[in-house]
Protein backbone atom coordinates (compact mmCIF):
# COMPACT_ATOMS: atom_id res chain seq x y z
CA UNK A 1 0.00 0.00 0.00
CA UNK A 2 2.91 2.65 1.05
CA UNK A 3 4.63 1.61 -2.11
CA UNK A 4 2.39 2.13 -4.26
CA UNK A 5 1.38 5.55 -2.99
CA UNK A 6 4.82 6.47 -3.16
CA UNK A 7 5.00 5.21 -7.02
CA UNK A 8 1.89 7.17 -7.44
CA UNK A 9 3.50 10.43 -5.48
CA UNK A 10 6.82 10.20 -7.79
CA UNK A 11 4.92 10.06 -11.28
CA UNK A 12 2.08 12.88 -10.84
CA UNK A 13 3.66 15.40 -8.71
CA UNK A 14 6.49 16.03 -11.10
CA UNK A 15 4.08 16.22 -13.99
CA UNK A 16 2.19 18.55 -11.52
CA UNK A 17 4.76 20.96 -10.78
CA UNK A 18 5.96 21.32 -14.95
CA UNK A 19 2.39 21.84 -16.01
CA UNK A 20 1.95 24.37 -12.98
CA UNK A 21 5.09 25.84 -13.95
CA UNK A 22 4.71 26.57 -18.13
CA UNK A 23 0.91 27.55 -17.61
CA UNK A 24 2.57 30.31 -14.89
CA UNK A 25 5.28 31.33 -17.72
CA UNK A 26 2.78 31.25 -20.66
CA UNK A 27 0.42 34.27 -19.01
CA UNK A 28 3.28 36.05 -17.99
CA UNK A 29 4.44 36.06 -21.63
CA UNK A 30 0.94 36.35 -23.34
CA UNK A 31 0.27 38.91 -25.94
CA UNK A 32 -2.53 40.93 -26.24
CA UNK A 33 -4.84 41.18 -29.70
CA UNK A 34 -7.15 44.22 -30.27
CA UNK A 35 -10.15 42.68 -32.59
CA UNK A 36 -13.36 44.23 -34.13
CA UNK A 37 -16.66 44.01 -32.18
CA UNK A 38 -18.04 42.21 -34.94
CA UNK A 39 -14.94 39.83 -34.89
CA UNK A 40 -15.08 39.55 -30.60
CA UNK A 41 -18.69 38.74 -31.03
CA UNK A 42 -18.09 35.78 -33.22
CA UNK A 43 -16.48 34.23 -30.71
CA UNK A 44 -18.71 34.73 -27.85
CA UNK A 45 -19.99 31.32 -26.32
CA UNK A 46 -22.11 33.04 -23.63
CA UNK A 47 -24.23 36.25 -24.28
CA UNK A 48 -25.92 38.05 -21.09
CA UNK A 49 -28.13 41.25 -22.01
CA UNK A 50 -27.72 44.01 -19.72
CA UNK A 51 -30.57 44.86 -17.63
CA UNK A 52 -32.15 48.19 -18.17
CA UNK A 53 -32.18 49.86 -14.57
CA UNK A 54 -34.92 51.17 -13.20
CA UNK A 55 -33.73 53.74 -12.04
CA UNK A 56 -32.49 55.10 -15.83
CA UNK A 57 -35.73 53.94 -17.09
CA UNK A 58 -37.66 56.50 -14.63
CA UNK A 59 -35.13 58.73 -16.18
CA UNK A 60 -36.08 58.40 -19.57
CA UNK A 61 -32.49 57.38 -20.02
CA UNK A 62 -31.61 56.17 -23.78
CA UNK A 63 -29.11 55.86 -26.24
CA UNK A 64 -25.58 53.79 -26.93
CA UNK A 65 -23.50 52.24 -24.45
CA UNK A 66 -19.99 51.22 -25.06
CA UNK A 67 -17.81 48.77 -23.39
CA UNK A 68 -13.94 47.82 -23.55
CA UNK A 69 -13.25 44.58 -22.30
CA UNK A 70 -10.58 42.47 -22.60
CA UNK A 71 -10.94 38.25 -22.14
CA UNK A 72 -7.66 36.45 -21.07
CA UNK A 73 -6.40 32.91 -22.68
CA UNK A 74 -9.52 30.94 -20.76
CA UNK A 75 -12.09 32.99 -22.68
CA UNK A 76 -12.98 34.54 -19.91
CA UNK A 77 -13.74 38.42 -18.93
CA UNK A 78 -10.66 39.67 -17.06
CA UNK A 79 -11.32 43.32 -17.34
CA UNK A 80 -14.64 45.49 -18.20
CA UNK A 81 -14.79 49.07 -18.75
CA UNK A 82 -17.73 51.29 -20.02
CA UNK A 83 -16.32 54.19 -22.01
CA UNK A 84 -19.91 55.60 -22.42
CA UNK A 85 -23.68 55.12 -21.41
CA UNK A 86 -26.78 57.55 -21.38
CA UNK A 87 -27.10 57.22 -17.38
CA UNK A 88 -24.53 56.20 -14.42
CA UNK A 89 -26.95 52.93 -13.30
CA UNK A 90 -26.28 51.33 -16.69
CA UNK A 91 -22.38 51.30 -16.13
CA UNK A 92 -23.11 48.93 -13.31
CA UNK A 93 -25.41 46.51 -15.51
CA UNK A 94 -23.36 46.51 -18.49
CA UNK A 95 -20.47 45.46 -16.49
CA UNK A 96 -22.20 43.20 -14.61
CA UNK A 97 -23.63 41.54 -17.60
CA UNK A 98 -20.54 42.00 -19.98
CA UNK A 99 -18.30 40.23 -16.65
CA UNK A 100 -20.61 36.75 -17.15
CA UNK A 101 -20.16 36.04 -20.96
CA UNK A 102 -17.72 33.64 -22.57
CA UNK A 103 -15.62 33.60 -25.69
CA UNK A 104 -13.72 30.82 -27.42
CA UNK A 105 -10.30 30.81 -26.39
CA UNK A 106 -8.28 32.48 -28.89
CA UNK A 107 -4.52 31.78 -30.33
CA UNK A 108 -2.01 32.68 -32.86
CA UNK A 109 0.63 30.20 -34.19
CA UNK A 110 -0.69 27.94 -31.71
CA UNK A 111 0.23 30.40 -28.59
CA UNK A 112 -3.04 31.57 -26.56
CA UNK A 113 -3.47 35.56 -26.54
CA UNK A 114 -5.68 37.67 -24.71
CA UNK A 115 -8.18 39.61 -26.15
CA UNK A 116 -9.29 43.33 -26.54
CA UNK A 117 -12.55 44.69 -27.99
CA UNK A 118 -15.51 46.82 -27.47
CA UNK A 119 -18.93 45.91 -26.88
CA UNK A 120 -22.21 48.15 -28.22
CA UNK A 121 -25.67 47.92 -26.73
CA UNK A 122 -28.29 49.95 -27.36
CA UNK A 123 -30.98 51.02 -24.59
CA UNK A 124 -34.35 52.12 -26.16
CA UNK A 125 -36.72 53.95 -24.21
CA UNK A 126 -40.18 55.50 -25.60
CA UNK A 127 -41.74 56.12 -22.00
CA UNK A 128 -44.16 53.39 -22.27
CA UNK A 129 -41.60 50.58 -23.11
CA UNK A 130 -37.94 50.05 -22.52
CA UNK A 131 -35.75 47.75 -23.99
CA UNK A 132 -31.83 46.85 -24.50
CA UNK A 133 -30.78 45.88 -27.89
CA UNK A 134 -27.51 44.41 -29.78
CA UNK A 135 -26.81 46.18 -32.72
CA UNK A 136 -27.79 45.31 -36.10
CA UNK A 137 -24.65 43.40 -37.84
CA UNK A 138 -22.58 45.51 -40.55
CA UNK A 139 -22.43 42.40 -41.99
CA UNK A 140 -25.40 42.25 -44.34
CA UNK A 141 -23.94 45.43 -45.94
CA UNK A 142 -20.75 43.87 -47.27
CA UNK A 143 -18.42 45.69 -44.89
CA UNK A 144 -14.61 44.02 -43.82
CA UNK A 145 -15.37 40.58 -46.22
CA UNK A 146 -13.17 38.97 -43.30
CA UNK A 147 -13.13 34.86 -43.54
CA UNK A 148 -13.72 32.29 -41.46
CA UNK B 1 -7.01 -9.01 0.64
CA UNK B 2 -3.83 -6.66 1.38
CA UNK B 3 -2.51 -8.67 -2.03
CA UNK B 4 -5.24 -7.22 -4.64
CA UNK B 5 -5.40 -4.01 -3.04
CA UNK B 6 -1.83 -3.80 -4.21
CA UNK B 7 -2.46 -5.36 -7.31
CA UNK B 8 -5.34 -3.22 -8.01
CA UNK B 9 -3.14 0.20 -7.02
CA UNK B 10 -0.05 -1.44 -8.92
CA UNK B 11 -2.82 -1.29 -12.06
CA UNK B 12 -4.02 2.48 -11.60
CA UNK B 13 -0.69 3.80 -11.15
CA UNK B 14 0.37 1.62 -14.79
CA UNK B 15 -2.73 3.26 -16.37
CA UNK B 16 -1.95 6.74 -14.81
CA UNK B 17 1.66 6.46 -16.38
CA UNK B 18 0.82 5.40 -19.75
CA UNK B 19 -2.30 7.97 -20.16
CA UNK B 20 0.21 10.82 -19.36
CA UNK B 21 2.68 9.23 -21.94
CA UNK B 22 -0.20 9.15 -24.42
CA UNK B 23 -1.17 12.70 -23.38
CA UNK B 24 2.47 13.75 -23.59
CA UNK B 25 2.54 12.31 -27.35
CA UNK B 26 -0.58 14.01 -28.68
CA UNK B 27 0.42 17.22 -27.19
CA UNK B 28 4.31 16.79 -28.76
CA UNK B 29 2.82 15.75 -32.58
CA UNK B 30 0.50 18.48 -32.00
CA UNK B 31 2.94 20.99 -31.15
CA UNK B 32 5.63 19.87 -33.46
CA UNK B 33 4.28 17.81 -35.88
CA UNK B 34 1.19 19.39 -37.14
CA UNK B 35 -0.04 19.07 -40.90
CA UNK B 36 0.58 22.16 -43.13
CA UNK B 37 -2.35 23.67 -44.53
CA UNK B 38 -2.55 23.16 -48.35
CA UNK B 39 -2.31 26.70 -50.55
CA UNK B 40 -5.02 26.96 -53.05
CA UNK B 41 -3.76 27.08 -56.43
CA UNK B 42 -5.34 30.77 -56.91
CA UNK B 43 -2.55 31.92 -54.30
CA UNK B 44 0.40 32.06 -56.98
CA UNK B 45 0.44 35.59 -58.34
CA UNK B 46 3.53 34.45 -60.69
CA UNK B 47 5.51 31.42 -61.35
CA UNK B 48 9.03 33.26 -61.85
CA UNK B 49 11.51 32.62 -59.56
CA UNK B 50 12.86 35.40 -57.50
CA UNK B 51 16.05 36.68 -58.73
CA UNK B 52 17.86 37.18 -55.48
CA UNK B 53 21.51 36.01 -55.45
CA UNK B 54 22.47 33.74 -52.59
CA UNK B 55 19.37 32.79 -51.00
CA UNK B 56 18.55 28.93 -49.79
CA UNK B 57 14.94 29.36 -50.59
CA UNK B 58 14.30 25.98 -49.42
CA UNK B 59 15.94 26.37 -45.71
CA UNK B 60 12.44 27.78 -44.92
CA UNK B 61 8.92 26.37 -45.64
CA UNK B 62 8.12 30.51 -46.45
CA UNK B 63 10.36 33.78 -46.76
CA UNK B 64 8.25 37.08 -46.13
CA UNK B 65 9.82 39.81 -47.26
CA UNK B 66 9.90 43.10 -46.35
CA UNK B 67 11.00 45.72 -48.76
CA UNK B 68 10.76 48.89 -47.19
CA UNK B 69 13.00 52.42 -46.99
CA UNK B 70 13.98 54.31 -43.99
CA UNK B 71 12.13 57.10 -44.27
CA UNK B 72 8.76 55.36 -45.50
CA UNK B 73 6.16 56.85 -42.90
CA UNK B 74 3.54 53.68 -43.97
CA UNK B 75 6.45 51.24 -43.26
CA UNK B 76 6.77 52.99 -39.57
CA UNK B 77 2.85 52.94 -39.36
CA UNK B 78 2.79 49.50 -40.13
CA UNK B 79 5.81 48.30 -37.16
CA UNK B 80 3.81 46.71 -34.89
CA UNK B 81 2.50 43.83 -37.78
CA UNK B 82 5.73 43.45 -38.85
CA UNK B 83 7.45 43.20 -35.25
CA UNK B 84 4.64 40.76 -34.75
CA UNK B 85 4.78 38.55 -37.65
CA UNK B 86 8.39 38.66 -37.85
CA UNK B 87 8.29 37.44 -33.92
CA UNK B 88 5.77 34.84 -34.86
CA UNK B 89 7.57 33.13 -37.22
CA UNK B 90 10.91 33.22 -35.47
CA UNK B 91 8.94 31.28 -32.45
CA UNK B 92 6.79 28.85 -34.57
CA UNK B 93 9.65 28.07 -37.19
CA UNK B 94 6.99 28.57 -40.20
CA UNK B 95 9.44 30.71 -41.89
CA UNK B 96 11.96 33.44 -42.40
CA UNK B 97 11.37 37.17 -42.27
CA UNK B 98 13.49 39.33 -44.65
CA UNK B 99 14.18 43.08 -45.18
CA UNK B 100 15.07 44.45 -48.04
CA UNK B 101 16.26 48.08 -48.68
CA UNK B 102 17.02 49.67 -51.96
CA UNK B 103 20.39 51.07 -51.49
CA UNK B 104 22.90 49.80 -48.84
CA UNK B 105 23.21 51.99 -45.41
CA UNK B 106 23.81 50.90 -42.42
CA UNK B 107 20.59 53.47 -41.34
CA UNK B 108 18.63 50.19 -42.55
CA UNK B 109 19.74 48.01 -40.16
CA UNK B 110 19.54 50.19 -37.03
CA UNK B 111 15.76 51.27 -38.61
CA UNK B 112 14.60 48.08 -38.02
CA UNK B 113 16.13 47.84 -34.61
CA UNK B 114 14.02 51.24 -33.73
CA UNK B 115 11.24 50.05 -34.96
CA UNK B 116 11.41 46.44 -33.06
CA UNK B 117 11.32 44.36 -35.98
CA UNK B 118 13.86 41.40 -35.98
CA UNK B 119 15.13 39.94 -39.61
CA UNK B 120 16.99 36.99 -39.87
CA UNK B 121 18.58 38.80 -42.89
CA UNK B 122 18.86 42.28 -44.46
CA UNK B 123 19.79 42.62 -47.90
CA UNK B 124 20.23 45.58 -50.47
CA UNK B 125 18.78 45.17 -53.74
CA UNK B 126 17.18 47.14 -56.50
CA UNK B 127 13.61 47.35 -56.07
CA UNK B 128 13.08 46.69 -59.67
CA UNK B 129 14.81 43.30 -58.99
CA UNK B 130 12.23 42.30 -57.51
CA UNK B 131 9.29 43.56 -58.95
CA UNK B 132 8.14 46.24 -55.73
CA UNK B 133 6.65 49.44 -57.09
CA UNK B 134 6.11 51.32 -53.80
CA UNK B 135 7.00 50.67 -50.30
CA UNK B 136 5.82 49.31 -47.90
CA UNK B 137 5.47 45.62 -50.00
CA UNK B 138 5.49 42.46 -48.27
CA UNK B 139 6.40 39.38 -50.82
CA UNK B 140 5.67 35.87 -49.51
CA UNK B 141 7.77 33.49 -51.01
CA UNK B 142 7.58 29.74 -51.46
CA UNK B 143 10.35 27.34 -50.79
CA UNK B 144 10.85 27.08 -54.22
CA UNK B 145 12.00 30.79 -55.07
CA UNK B 146 8.32 31.52 -56.48
CA UNK B 147 6.52 34.50 -55.42
CA UNK B 148 3.17 33.40 -53.94
CA UNK B 149 1.39 36.57 -53.11
CA UNK B 150 2.03 40.35 -53.05
CA UNK B 151 0.96 43.02 -50.93
CA UNK B 152 1.95 46.55 -51.41
CA UNK B 153 1.29 49.90 -49.16
CA UNK B 154 -0.24 49.77 -45.36
CA UNK B 155 -2.73 46.68 -44.96
CA UNK B 156 -6.28 46.61 -43.73
CA UNK B 157 -6.84 44.29 -41.12
CA UNK B 158 -8.34 41.81 -43.35
CA UNK B 159 -5.39 42.12 -45.34
CA UNK B 160 -2.94 41.70 -42.05
CA UNK B 161 -5.07 38.39 -41.34
CA UNK B 162 -4.54 37.43 -44.93
CA UNK B 163 -1.00 37.52 -44.55
CA UNK B 164 -1.01 35.60 -41.24
CA UNK B 165 -3.19 33.05 -43.00
CA UNK B 166 -0.29 32.78 -45.86
CA UNK B 167 1.77 32.20 -43.25
CA UNK B 168 0.08 29.58 -40.99
CA UNK B 169 0.45 31.99 -37.90
CA UNK B 170 -3.42 32.93 -37.52
CA UNK B 171 -4.92 30.10 -35.77
CA UNK B 172 -8.45 31.05 -34.25
CA UNK B 173 -7.33 34.65 -34.96
CA UNK B 174 -6.63 34.27 -38.60
CA UNK B 175 -9.34 36.91 -39.71
CA UNK B 176 -9.61 38.98 -36.80
CA UNK B 177 -6.73 41.04 -36.16
CA UNK B 178 -6.88 44.80 -35.72
CA UNK B 179 -4.20 45.52 -33.32
CA UNK B 180 -4.97 49.13 -34.25
CA UNK B 181 -7.41 51.60 -35.39
CA UNK B 182 -7.50 50.75 -38.79
CA UNK B 183 -6.17 53.39 -41.22
CA UNK B 184 -5.16 53.14 -45.05
CA UNK B 185 -3.16 55.87 -46.86
CA UNK B 186 -4.42 57.14 -49.98
CA UNK B 187 -8.42 55.95 -50.34
CA UNK B 188 -9.78 58.09 -52.46
CA UNK B 189 -12.64 60.75 -51.08
CA UNK B 190 -14.84 63.44 -52.00
CA UNK B 191 -13.84 66.27 -49.86
CA UNK B 192 -15.63 69.05 -48.63
CA UNK B 193 -13.79 72.57 -47.56
CA UNK B 194 -14.63 73.85 -44.04
CA UNK B 195 -16.22 77.33 -45.20
CA UNK B 196 -18.52 75.26 -47.53
CA UNK B 197 -19.10 72.83 -44.11
CA UNK B 198 -20.17 75.50 -42.30
CA UNK B 199 -22.21 77.03 -45.09
CA UNK B 200 -24.34 73.57 -45.37
CA UNK B 201 -24.71 73.29 -41.61
CA UNK B 202 -25.75 76.58 -41.48
CA UNK B 203 -28.48 75.85 -44.01
CA UNK B 204 -29.98 73.04 -41.99
CA UNK B 205 -29.50 70.44 -44.84
CA UNK B 206 -29.54 67.74 -42.76
CA UNK B 207 -25.47 67.03 -43.12
CA UNK B 208 -24.57 64.89 -40.12
CA UNK B 209 -20.91 65.68 -39.12
CA UNK B 210 -18.42 63.08 -37.62
CA UNK B 211 -15.52 63.08 -35.47
CA UNK B 212 -14.00 59.54 -35.98
CA UNK B 213 -11.42 61.15 -33.19
CA UNK B 214 -11.50 59.56 -29.21
CA UNK B 215 -13.55 60.35 -26.95
CA UNK B 216 -10.79 62.01 -25.09
CA UNK B 217 -10.01 64.03 -27.95
CA UNK B 218 -13.40 64.95 -28.36
CA UNK B 219 -14.24 66.36 -25.37
CA UNK B 220 -11.08 68.62 -25.30
CA UNK B 221 -13.00 70.20 -28.28
CA UNK B 222 -14.75 69.47 -31.98
CA UNK B 223 -16.86 70.93 -34.24
CA UNK B 224 -20.32 72.48 -32.69
CA UNK B 225 -23.12 70.14 -33.56
CA UNK B 226 -20.69 67.03 -34.58
CA UNK B 227 -20.85 63.82 -33.16
CA UNK B 228 -18.07 61.23 -31.87
CA UNK B 229 -18.55 58.04 -33.36
CA UNK B 230 -14.39 56.54 -32.60
CA UNK B 231 -13.31 55.49 -35.53
CA UNK B 232 -12.97 51.44 -34.43
CA UNK B 233 -16.51 51.66 -33.73
CA UNK B 234 -17.60 53.26 -37.03
CA UNK B 235 -18.33 49.66 -38.45
CA UNK B 236 -20.57 48.78 -35.55
CA UNK B 237 -22.21 51.80 -34.77
CA UNK B 238 -22.72 53.21 -38.42
CA UNK B 239 -25.63 51.68 -39.28
CA UNK B 240 -27.21 51.57 -36.32
CA UNK B 241 -26.98 55.44 -35.74
CA UNK B 242 -26.55 57.02 -39.16
CA UNK B 243 -29.24 58.21 -41.48
CA UNK B 244 -27.60 56.06 -44.55
CA UNK B 245 -29.70 58.89 -46.96
CA UNK B 246 -28.68 62.55 -46.86
CA UNK B 247 -25.28 62.85 -46.37
CA UNK B 248 -22.37 62.12 -43.77
CA UNK B 249 -19.22 64.57 -42.99
CA UNK B 250 -16.34 62.87 -41.52
CA UNK B 251 -13.17 64.47 -39.80
CA UNK B 252 -10.33 63.32 -37.67
CA UNK B 253 -6.93 65.10 -36.95
CA UNK B 254 -4.24 62.43 -38.75
CA UNK B 255 -2.27 63.86 -41.38
CA UNK B 256 -3.73 63.71 -44.66
CA UNK B 257 -7.13 62.76 -43.50
CA UNK B 258 -6.18 59.17 -43.91
CA UNK B 259 -8.59 58.13 -40.59
CA UNK B 260 -11.85 60.18 -42.28
CA UNK B 261 -10.55 58.38 -45.12
CA UNK B 262 -10.40 55.36 -44.37
CA UNK B 263 -14.04 56.01 -42.66
CA UNK B 264 -15.64 56.64 -45.22
CA UNK B 265 -14.59 53.45 -47.01
CA UNK B 266 -16.57 51.99 -44.35
CA UNK B 267 -19.82 53.78 -44.85
CA UNK B 268 -19.30 53.78 -48.58
CA UNK B 269 -19.16 49.60 -48.32
CA UNK B 270 -22.41 49.86 -45.83
CA UNK B 271 -24.00 51.70 -48.76
CA UNK B 272 -24.14 55.42 -47.49
CA UNK B 273 -25.17 57.52 -49.77
CA UNK B 274 -23.37 60.70 -49.70
CA UNK B 275 -19.67 60.65 -47.69
CA UNK B 276 -17.58 63.45 -47.32
CA UNK B 277 -14.40 63.96 -45.99
CA UNK B 278 -13.44 67.27 -44.28
CA UNK B 279 -10.59 68.55 -46.24
CA UNK B 280 -7.65 68.83 -43.51
CA UNK B 281 -9.98 67.75 -40.50
CA UNK B 282 -9.94 69.68 -37.38
CA UNK B 283 -6.54 71.37 -38.23
CA UNK B 284 -8.16 72.68 -41.56
CA UNK B 285 -11.41 73.90 -40.00
CA UNK B 286 -9.65 75.93 -37.41
CA UNK B 287 -6.72 77.21 -39.77
CA UNK B 288 -10.36 78.74 -41.57
CA UNK B 289 -10.92 80.54 -38.12
CA UNK B 290 -14.11 78.03 -37.93
CA UNK B 291 -15.47 77.74 -34.29
CA UNK B 292 -15.04 74.59 -31.98
CA UNK B 293 -16.81 73.55 -28.74
CA UNK B 294 -16.20 71.49 -25.75
CA UNK B 295 -19.83 71.01 -25.46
Amino acid sequence: MRRAGIILSLCVFPWFIILSGSREVDSRSLKTIRITETSMRRLATKVVMPEFPQEARKRGASGVSVAELEVDEQGDVSEVRVLEAPHESIKAAVVDAVRQWKFRRSTIGGEPVRVRSKLTFYYVNNGRKARVKNPRSAEQYGSFQVKE
Amino acid sequence: MMKTSMKRLDLIVNISIVSMAIVLIIALVNRFVSPEKSAGTGDSVTSVKLPLEGVDWARNRRTLILALTVDCSYCQESAAFYETVSDQLRRTGNGQFMAVFPNWSKAGEEYLKQLGISASEIRHEPFNLIGVTGTPTLILVSDAGIVMNKWVGKLRPDQEAEVLDRLQLGGDLVAQISRRPPVEAGIPADLIEPASLKQEVDLGGGLIVVDTRSREEFAQGHIPSSRNIPVDELEVRAINELPRSGGVVIYCDTPDEDTSRFASLILSEQKFGRVLVLHGGLMGWRKAGLPVTTR
